[in-house]
């Protein structure tokens, strides 16, 4: 029986030792390598401009966001137009109610290193979106809603609805204070207790 | 860096020398030509991605067997091993035999191999790659990382626990 289980492992052995690859595996290697490197680049081509355009992406929006966060007025600052141009004749590109715009100076505009680079202020951005936006942002605050009623405010204008002259005149703090006198002295005479009568 | 031509030239003269040694290395954990052939095409895969790193490499042999042995191994958790056995197992019988004894000793071969997988892992690895005679007790020491002393005592344990076990699952 250790004779069989030698020889059958030795049979395993020798048949995985001599065990040929079928022919032409190199060359099968060696082009499936070539493909691969062939097609190499072109796998690494999208992971590339992906990176790129996230960042110009990420860049955009951070000089947006840097932009926004600076104080500058809601008025387009154009480089060619004077003061004076400006607040006389708005920009036909932006169009506004003429009370909503505010003539400016040079000196509150922002004021950039370079004017070739236009960076869209908030404004611009509003006006070529949405001008209802803009005009809404723009209008004065309304006042704030009225308070609700107290109890006592309550019963007030329930009382003064129904008209109920014992109400009414409850209201008023001398009839109220008459009435109460009344009712006491009512009760002292019901209660007191009877004269003793006098012997004619 | 290095010129492409060259690279090219060397790949192709590593395919040359190794390919036979890494498909058999391949083939013993596998059993499967098409799937040996597809880890040695995937060692010379991870080849071209470690292109700059070649020089620094001591042992090429042992570096290739030893990427082709983990990639075989990986690859052998995901597909079927009991079909590759079955049909391994096919090709040692003879087709002169009767069909009853072809039966039995097919079924041997397979008690063979499903013993030969339940072999701890250092012993499997030593028996399979020193059965391929390509390979010396130090090149062995060198794949698996171990001392000579220790690849003759795995090989020397791995024979003898692979014997008992197949008398003991004959006479049970």
């Amino acid at each position: 029986m250790k004779q069989n289980s030698e020889q059958d492992i030795d049979r395993i052995l020798t048949a995985l030792r001599d065990t040929e690859p079928r022919t032409g595996m190199e060359q099968r290697i060696l082009a499936t390598i070539e493909q691969r490197k062939s097609a190499a680049p072109s796998r690494i081509f999208p992971w590339r401009l992906a990176s790129l355009t996230t960042t110009a992406l990420l860049a955009s929006v951070f000089a947006l966001h840097h932009h926004s966060l600076a104080p500058h007025p809601l008025i387009p600052h154009s480089s060619t137009n004077t003061p004076s141009e400006t607040s006389a004749t708005p920009s036909p590109t932006h169009p506004l109610a003429p009370h909503l715009l505010i003539p400016h100076s040079s000196t509150n505009t922002i004021a950039l290193k370079h004017p070739t680079l236009s960076i869209p202020t908030n404004h611009q951005l509003l006006c070529d979106c949405d001008p209802i936006a803009l005009a809404e942002s723009q209008a004065p605050s309304h006042p704030a809603p009225e308070l609700p009623l107290t109890d006592q405010e309550k019963l007030l204008r329930r009382a003064a609805h129904h008209a109920d002259p014992v109400e009414l005149a409850e209201l008023n703090a001398a009839t109220r204070e008459a009435r109460l006198a009344e009712d006491k002295a009512d009760f002292k005479n019901f209660f007191n207790p009877p004269e003793p009568e006098t012997n004619q | 860096m290095q010129h492409p031509a060259r690279s090219e030239t060397d790949l192709a003269s590593l395919v040359a020398q190794y390919s036979s040694l890494l498909f058999r290395v391949a083939h013993s954990v596998l059993r499967s030509r098409a799937e040996a052939e597809d880890v040695v095409q995937d060692t010379f895969v991870r080849v071209i991605e470690h292109h700059h790193t070649l020089d620094s490499i001591r042992d090429m042999r042992v570096w290739l067997i030893r990427i082709t042995w983990n990639l075989a191994i990986d690859r052998r958790r995901r597909i079927r091993p009991d079909q590759m056995d079955d049909l391994f197992a096919q090709t040692l019988i003879s087709k002169n035999l009767p069909a009853d004894q072809a039966l039995d000793e097919a079924q041997r071969m397979k008690s063979v191999l499903r013993e030969l997988d339940r072999l701890p892992q250092k012993e499997r690895q030593i028996l399979l790659l020193s059965a391929l005679d390509e390979l010396g007790t130090v090149e062995l020491a060198a794949v698996t990382g171990r001392s000579e002393s220790a690849v003759r005592a795995l090989l020397f344990r791995a024979r003898t626990r692979l014997r008992t076990r197949l008398d003991k699952g004959a006479t049970a």
